[in-house]
């Protein structure tokens, strides 16, 4: 019973903070086209916009004017985006999961569960690092405290899992021998 | 069945289980402690690391800039905000004339737009090879060669694409080398040669920009870089330039560099007598706890006593509780402290807005060993007077104290 609550919960937090970290406490940068567009495609753009430099202020401040105004209209969305978008349904899956390990009582179900936990927890991982990444900028939010923090969730969600699934494979080996 | 003998560390080890609570928040104590001694000195060597670095990547005395562009060439260096401003190229040999003045060199800013490698704008540097002496020596630390035409010399923080190439204006330019972290604006800046900066000066004009017809990387320049005389006062040569050059404004590194310092000495002694209050006052907590918990088990120790235990061993066995709760909260507070700042280390310096760079593998080694020896010591520190002190107890008056 202990067990099954304490991981239990465990796995729901982890769960939650991985599906709703992203877009809210650690979030992502959201939607900005400047960003995620190409060298090519922003000197087209800058073309048709005819930017203009020069040395004074006011030509500075138009040219911050017309960066702004790109980031808005473009509507291009950063890689992070989707990062965001797929850990939401990895993050609910894994706190869904944590919930049926309270519920069920059958130690082989639950190390059934485990074993999708990590499995998932696996994915989590690898969607910010691997699958689909974060901005490139070292300095952009999602780059800077987003991914170390999935990474750090996730491999706490692998590690719960895999030894949870150990124990758990003790357990059910002392009841077989008991049976 | 096995019979297992009771040692010392049998016992103690029995006895923290017995009491998991009390085990847990005294556990938890030392944790604390180690996290912030930990943490705390990382905090301070980074900062300390950072501001080394600033202080050697300036390597001019002083910088000339257009009047009214102060703040933006301090965007520019400590940053990394990309600006673009100029002046004729006549103003360098001006300067070189004044007095106490030793060399000069000058460079030529333009910003990129948007670009795909590093997501933003970035500060574009054209300098002069045969006069600079700021950016070559930090070049040669990690490239030998000379810089060549249409090679690009490239910021810390810059991300490379797949060909290691860079694509400005539609052009692509090769790398020659990634420059080391120096904790400021300059990480985000790629630099050039002057004809580099006249290729993508004409790139930028043939995409649609407009520049005033005397701006360009052959007649005009954004800044003077100057090395001052030995004998002479960086004050004293910037009050000089002033009143020998017309609309020019003169930028002391080493006065920008020593206000940043004084906030972070600031920090690092608030983080020092933090780390020392702390210590002391695990160190009184616990000494307190394991006082008051040894003389509630006074009785379980002369029991102890009866069947043959030696002062020697009850002092072991509570010497061995401290000693396992040190070393398992000290172990504790240094992983989460390793997990909050080592993957977070850019972000934290962003945050803090100072320089900030991560010290080397050997003294990050030294402060762990150093926290976890200071975290391990306070247990059977504080544990070690109460510890004597029940030992000698006599033990029948304790069987028969409260009858």
């Amino acid at each position: 019973m202990k067990n099954r609550v304490i991981t239990g919960v465990l796995f729901i937090i982890l769960g939650a903070l991985i599906a709703f970290g992203p877009i809210t406490i650690f979030p992502v940068c959201g939607v900005n086209a400047t960003q995620q567009m190409t060298g090519d495609e922003m000197d087209k753009k800058s073309e048709k916009e005819g930017m203009q430099m020069g040395d004074d202020k006011s030509d500075s401040s138009k040219a911050t004017d017309t960066k702004s105004t790109m980031d808005m209209g473009t509507g291009m969305v950063m890689k992070c985006h989707w990062t965001a978008n797929v850990e939401l349904g990895i993050g609910i899956i894994i706190a869904l999961l944590g919930a049926f390990i309270i519920i069920f009582q059958s130690v082989q179900i639950r190390i059934g569960f485990n074993i999708a936990i990590a499995l998932n927890g696996i994915l989590a991982l690898l969607i910010p690092t691997t699958l689909i990444g974060v901005c490139d900028g070292v300095h952009m939010h999602c780059h800077s405290l987003t991914q170390p923090v999935l990474v750090i969730l996730s491999s706490a969600v692998i590690i719960a899992a895999v030894a949870n699934t150990i124990y758990l494979f003790g357990i059910n080996r002392k009841e077989q021998v008991k049976v | 069945m096995k019979q297992k003998s009771l040692s010392d560390r049998r016992l103690a080890i029995n006895n923290l289980k017995r009491k998991i609570f009390r085990t847990t928040c005294l556990g938890i104590v030392v944790a604390m402690l180690s996290f912030t001694l930990f943490g705390g000195s990382i905090l301070t060597a980074s900062l300390k690391n950072g501001m080394s670095s600033m202080k050697q990547r300036f390597g001019a005395d002083l910088m000339v800039v257009p009047k009214g562009y102060e703040a933006q060439t301090e965007g520019i260096l400590l940053k990394g905000e990309p600006k673009y401003f100029y002046f004729d190229k006549s103003v360098a040999e001006e300067i070189a004339k004044v007095e106490g003045v030793e060399l000069v060199t000058s460079q030529f800013f333009l910003t990129s737009l948007s670009a795909a490698c590093c997501s933003t704008k970035v500060q574009l540097i054209g300098f002069n090879p045969k006069t600079d002496f700021v950016i070559q020596p930090w070049v040669s630390k990690t490239y030998s060669g000379a810089i060549g035409d249409g090679q690009l010399i490239v910021g810390s923080d810059i991300v490379l694409e797949n060909n290691n190439t860079l694509k400005f204006y539609g052009q692509s330019y090769p790398i020659a080398a990634q420059l080391e972290k120096t904790s400021t604006g300059l990480d985000s800046s790629v630099f050039m040669n002057m004809d580099t900066m006249q290729k993508l000066f004409a790139g930028a004009k043939k995409v649609g920009m407009y520049f005033l017809d005397e701006q360009k990387p052959g007649s005009s320049i954004s800044t003077v870089l100057v090395k001052i005389d030995k004998n002479y006062d960086a004050e004293i040569v910037a009050k000089n330039i002033r009143s020998t050059v017309s609309k020019v404004e003169v930028v002391v590194p080493q006065k920008m560099i020593s206000s940043i310092a004084k906030n972070l000495d600031s920090l690092v002694i608030y983080i020092q007598i933090f780390s020392i209050v702390l210590w002391i006052l695990a160190a009184v907590i616990l000494g307190i706890v394991f006082s008051v918990t040894i003389n509630e088990r006074k009785k379980e120790f002369a029991v102890l006593r009866i069947l043959g235990a030696t002062r020697k061993k009850l002092i072991g066995i509570l010497l061995t509780e401290s000693l396992f709760i040190s070393i398992t909260g000290g172990i504790v507070g240094t992983l989460i402290a390793s997990i909050s700042i080592f993957p977070f280390s850019t972000y934290i310096g962003d945050k803090l807005q100072l320089p900030y760079i991560q010290p080397h593998t050997s003294t990050i080694l030294e402060i762990l060993v150093l926290s976890l020896l200071l975290s391990i010591v306070i247990g059977p520190l504080t544990s070690g007077y109460s510890a004597i002190k029940i030992s000698r107890a006599e033990t029948y008056i304790t069987m028969r104290e409260g009858e």
